[in-house]
């Protein structure tokens, strides 16, 4: 089986590859340069200065985090607009020479942004700075049932065959690497934070230990925050578009029931066994609303809380969309959650 | 386990009840297109209407209005290239074929509001089929019904011979062209199920396990739409019990079925090309096939 999603998405980048030649070839860079400096808080914090190192951010949380860390000392460019699927977009020329130019590359790292590996790969191999936020930080990989050991009512997972079914069925589609969403938890960010502090200060040549300061504490109270907002809850039982949740789910004491596409990247494709055991565990788990968002598909989302009478909410997981910062993306994402939830 | 998930689940009942009308669809449409060997013309619309849909989702409107543009715009394309600058029909197709399917890519990796990318327009999404997306395909099917049947006379002329079709009264290019309206109706028909990609596979695999056994266009159309009916079923049964793609399943079980059918036709006629030998040619079965 998984043989077969990798064929399919094989062929997919296979297909995007060739374009992408027509892209280069046929596009001039004038509006995408205009597309790219729009989103984010990165680029009006941005006045023409040219003697300011350039640090290339693969996707926009990331880069606000990497922006609050360097202040004036560098310019921040996020590569991902705002809005595109960060799992599989695909660069254009101007986004490979940004990324090429820059003083050091930020990325996640977890193959996550499955369109740029090559990308790094080949500016790693040139001698360029690549820095990956998932090397810093304790890596979430599940392994089969391994969602349902957390939770209060593991009662209810050992009745069942279902639950089993549900278990197998997930632990076979999980990427093969580790859970790549790790910004979803300012926890986990924390984690990694003196390593990019560090990364930064040698790409900005500055000295950003006060503003590391600044964000550590900030990202500690945020921490709280979470934690006090999902704790007001009766229970905390997340459907999601993908298997997007897990730091936060792991932090927060939150229990994953499943995903419309159980893996930890939307290039995999929903399939009817897995929306039918994810309907029978929605339904027994009494779940008020499913998450769904970038990557996929509305339709089906839709369709499934249709079905089972529940809300379907779309929740911004993969961009800022809009957010001052990721302070507040985060803060937005819980309360929307918890909204829904209650 | 052959009845059950459907029993169980309204997404299941909506997936194989769409499936069925698109099956239907593709095979009115498909024993045509397998009989004139309007294949790649076939695919070439199949890929013609990514950017429509692509720019209707970015501007917000229709995505069926968005795929019939397109697709007009490749039939004209195709008409334009082969019969004003003389270059072969092939060639007109090949070269609309990839500048559309090159703009929908560039449209898609260029808009920031777009919800659902590429792959699910070339894919499908037959598990997220909702009331509203089967009405649109039974009128697509209606549409194509009454078409067919209007046009049957001269549609049958076309596959045989264009020049009859000229002699016999009918314009050859009029109704070439309501052909291929058909096909691009169908195609646009079943981007919601197994998408623009796939939709080649309903189009092409039934009508030609249709034509193994069929000597009547009515009687190939029947067996085209049982094809594609059986296929979409256990199309679904896969995804559902493997856990694989669902509108693939769907194809590869159409293109299994062929090859299946295919076999079996060839034993048969292996089987009575030794009889016939055996009896020493005193039966000949002349036309025994639709070729």
């Amino acid at each position: 089986m998984i043989e077969n999603k990798k064929t399919s998405r094989t062929f997919r980048r296979f297909l995007a590859l060739a374009l992408t030649f027509g892209l280069v070839a046929g596009c001039g860079g004038a509006s995408e340069t205009a597309n790219k400096s729009e989103p984010g808080p990165e680029s009006k914090s941005e006045p023409a200065t040219e003697s300011r190192p350039v640090i290339a951010v693969t996707y926009s949380v990331l880069g606000d985090i990497v922006s609050q860390l360097v202040g004036d000392n560098a310019t921040v460019t996020v590569v991902i607009p705002d809005g595109q699927d960060p799992h599989d977009f695909q660069p254009s020329a101007k986004d490979v020479e940004t990324m090429s130019n820059a003083a050091l590359v930020v990325s996640n790292g977890l193959e996550f942004e499955e369109g740029l590996e090559k990308v790094i790969e080949n500016i790693a191999d040139s001698g360029g700075d690549i820095f990956m936020a998932g090397e810093h930080i304790t890596v979430r990989k599940t392994e089969k049932g391994d969602d349902h050991g957390h939770g209060e009512d593991d009662d209810d997972h050992a009745e069942g065959e279902e639950g089993d079914d549900h278990g197998d069925s997930e632990g076979d589609h999980h990427h093969g690497g580790g859970d790549p969403h790790i910004w979803l938890s300012p926890a986990t960010m924390l984690e990694m934070l003196p390593a990019l502090t560090a990364a930064l200060s040698d790409a900005a040549g500055a000295d950003l230990s006060e503003a590391e300061r600044v964000l550590t504490a900030q990202l500690e109270e945020l921490d709280k925050q979470v934690a006090t907002i999902i704790d007001g809850l009766d229970e905390c039982k997340l459907v999601s578009g993908h298997d997007e949740m897990g730091y936060f789910a792991d932090r927060y004491g939150c229990e994953m029931i499943g995903a419309i596409i159980p893996s930890f990247t939307t290039t995999s494709e929903a399939t009817a066994g897995e929306l039918a055991d994810l309907k029978k565990q929605v339904e027994k788990n009494n779940v008020p609303a499913i998450f769904t968002g970038l990557g996929t598909s509305a339709d089906i989302a839709n369709q499934l809380a249709t079905e089972l009478g529940v809300k379907a909410v779309t929740l911004s997981t993969h961009y800022l969309d809009g957010s001052a910062n990721y302070q507040e993306f985060i803060l937005r994402m819980v309360r929307q959650i918890s909204e829904a939830l209650s | 386990m052959f009845i059950e998930p459907f029993v169980a689940n309204e997404f299941m009942r909506l997936a194989l009840f769409a499936g069925v009308l698109v099956a239907v669809t593709c095979a009115i449409a498909g024993t045509f297109v397998v009989l004139r060997g309007l294949a790649f013309i076939g695919d070439a619309l199949a890929h013609g209407v990514l950017p429509g849909i692509a720019a209707a989702i970015l501007f917000g409107f229709s995505g069926m209005i968005g795929a019939a543009i397109g697709s007009l715009v490749m039939m004209g394309g195709v008409s334009v290239v082969s019969r004003r600058l003389r270059l072969s029909g092939d060639t007109a197709i090949g070269l609309l074929f990839v500048g559309m399917l090159a703009l929908g890519v560039m449209i898609t990796s260029r808009s920031r509001t777009f919800v659902g990318d590429l792959s699910r327009i070339l894919f499908g999404e037959i598990l997220g089929v909702s009331i509203g997306d089967i009405a649109l395909q039974l009128g697509a099917l209606a549409i194509v019904t009454v078409i067919a049947f209007l046009a049957r006379r001269p549609f049958l002329l076309l596959c045989v011979d264009e020049g009859l079709t000229n002699t016999s009264g009918f314009s050859s290019r009029l109704f070439h062209n309501l052909l291929l309206m058909i096909v691009a109706i169908t195609v646009i028909a079943s981007f919601q199920t197994v998408g623009t990609l796939l939709v080649l596979g309903m189009l092409v695999a039934p009508a030609a396990t249709g034509a193994l056994f069929a000597r009547r266009i009515s009687t190939m159309i029947l067996i085209a739409s049982v094809v594609g009916a059986i296929s979409t079923y256990i199309g679904l049964l896969i995804s559902y019990h493997f856990d694989l793609a669902a509108g693939a399943s769907i194809v590869l079980s159409a293109v299994l079925v062929f090859a299946i059918c295919a076999s079996f036709s060839e034993m048969r006629k292996a089987v009575r090309e030794n009889d016939a030998n055996e009896h020493e040619h005193q039966h000949s079965h002349p036309g025994s096939h639709f070729r």
